[in-house]
């Protein structure tokens, strides 16, 4: 999932590059809903909503018109993992683009139907409407309009000058389910037939497992499996409290090598900073680039370097 | 299986169940409710905080037994989607999370403290939201709420 080398033609964004199909981010309702599915998934940092005022503002609806679809690994967008504050910048930039596209295609449909020019058209909240008081709108399209095609580079979404609600404050979507303690997190969906598992730890770290007696956990209820694979143990159990039960008395059939003593909670900074690093170079400066590029890149003089901090297990 | 009976959300509850079972345990597994969340088990982040009479209390830490006969309210029985409580509106027009996971015994905290205290000063309303962890950062937002809502209750 790289960006496109030449820097001649215009690139699609690269998560609209890696999943082309515009149905794919977005399909409209005949009841006057826009459906929108990002790859990215909301934990809690806001990005439905950014993505729905992003989705909103390209294509001139209200926001209220959108229907954010939960990311899902069967059917949403495949945009790699949501991590790093990537989720606007990628996510972000492919459903602008993918919208101002599909914005395009329903205005040229527009003006085919109403015999009128493309450009002389204009949308307000899904209207579309011209010269002579023509109108049409999204969701008498819809069926006429098919998204299944590829996304093409090119597109200009609109200015940041002209954009009425990315970029301005709105109420979180989100919010009202958390508040009204409706089913928001992973942890409140009960699945048909879900099982719970707990995973029996040790002490120390690299402490490995010498010997495990399985009667007690065996004879508590709910019991499925105890599984074992070298010094990895663990319980699964028709119920979360079965589970526990399980694993509490699966640790007192537990024995342990001695393993090695965690660093000393007083110095962590030395232990940290004493472990192997992998550093990367994302920008490096020197004094002699060009005034051009000194404009460009305000960082300071140097070399800005991503440490990353890697601790094996042992 | 011992049987025990209380009010959850102003119904009659009764549940078989192992007494020294925690009450989050119960209430999220075999009752289904889900507002209570499991933070870190060990009655110190307050995500799990239920109303047990004047009191919010960590339901993870509490054991079953304890609340034979008395007053369970946890987020479900505090607002409806038709009618929310204050706090519920207040905590939407302050957009007062991040994440939210937090929220749930954050706002059964504060419905304790207005339950005692209708109009509490900001001081009063950070003690008593003392003991509920939010590690997104949005403990001044969550005050402004309370603060909203019981101006609001006030006003009626």
């Amino acid at each position: 999932m790289s960006q496109q080398a030449s820097t001649s033609s215009p690139a699609l964004p690269v998560s609209l590059a890696a999943n082309p199909k515009l149905s794919a981010w977005l399909k409209f309702t005949s009841t006057g809903q826009v459906t929108v599915s990002p790859g990215k998934v909301e934990i809690g940092q806001g990005i439905v909503t950014a993505l729905a005022q992003i989705a909103a503002d390209e294509l001139d609806i209200d926001l209220s018109r959108v229907q954010m679809i939960r990311a899902s690994t069967a059917t949403s967008p495949n945009e790699g993992v949501t991590s790093g504050s990537l989720s606007i910048q990628q996510s972000g930039r492919a459903m602008r683009h993918a919208c101002a596209e599909v914005r395009r295609i329903f205005l040229q449909q527009a003006a085919e139907r109403l015999g009128v020019d493309a450009d002389a058209l204009d949308i307000e909240d899904g209207t579309i409407s011209g010269p002579g008081n023509v109108r049409t709108s999204y969701w008498e399209l819809a069926d006429e309009v098919s998204l299944d095609r590829d996304a093409t580079p090119g597109v200009t979404p609109k200015s940041a000058s002209r954009r009425a609600l990315a970029g301005h404050s709105v109420q979180r979507i989100d919010i009202p389910d958390k508040v009204l303690g409706r089913p928001r997190f992973i942890h409140d969906q009960a699945l048909a037939g879900m099982l719970h598992g707990r995973v029996l730890r040790p002490d120390n770290a690299g402490a490995r497992l010498t010997g495990l007696k399985e009667d007690g956990a065996r004879a508590m209820a709910g019991l499925v499996a105890i599984v074992r694979d070298g010094n990895f143990a663990g319980v699964v159990s028709e119920t979360e409290h079965g589970a526990e039960a399980a694993l509490n008395a699966l640790r007192k059939g537990a024995s342990w090598s001695d393993g090695e003593p965690l660093p000393d909670e007083n110095d962590l900074a030395a232990f940290l900073k004493a472990q192997p690093v992998e550093s990367t170079v994302i920008n490096h400066k020197s004094t002699a680039s060009s005034a051009a590029a000194a404009r460009t890149i305000r960082v300071a003089k140097g070399t800005v370097i991503s440490t990353w901090l890697t601790i094996m297990e042992k | 299986m011992p049987s025990v009976r209380f009010r959850l959300n102003g119904a009659d509850t009764q549940i078989d169940a192992d007494p020294d079972r925690s009450l989050l345990d119960v209430l999220r597994g075999q009752l289904g409710v889900i507002g209570p969340h499991f933070g870190c088990g060990a009655g110190e982040c307050g995500a799990c905080n239920v109303i047990l009479g004047d009191h919010a209390v960590s339901a993870c830490d509490t054991p079953l037994w304890s609340v034979a006969d008395k007053d369970v309210t946890t987020l479900e029985g505090l607002g409806t989607d038709e009618q929310p409580h204050p706090l519920q509106r207040a905590f939407i027009a302050e957009q007062a999370m991040q994440c939210g996971y937090c929220v749930s015994g954050i706002l059964m905290s504060a419905a304790a403290l207005l339950k005692r205290n209708p109009s509490p000063t900001s001081r009063e309303v950070k003690e008593a939201l003392d003991r509920n962890l939010c590690r997104c950062g949005s403990q001044n937002r969550m005050v402004r709420a309370v603060l909203r809502a019981a101006e609001e209750m006030a006003a009626r």
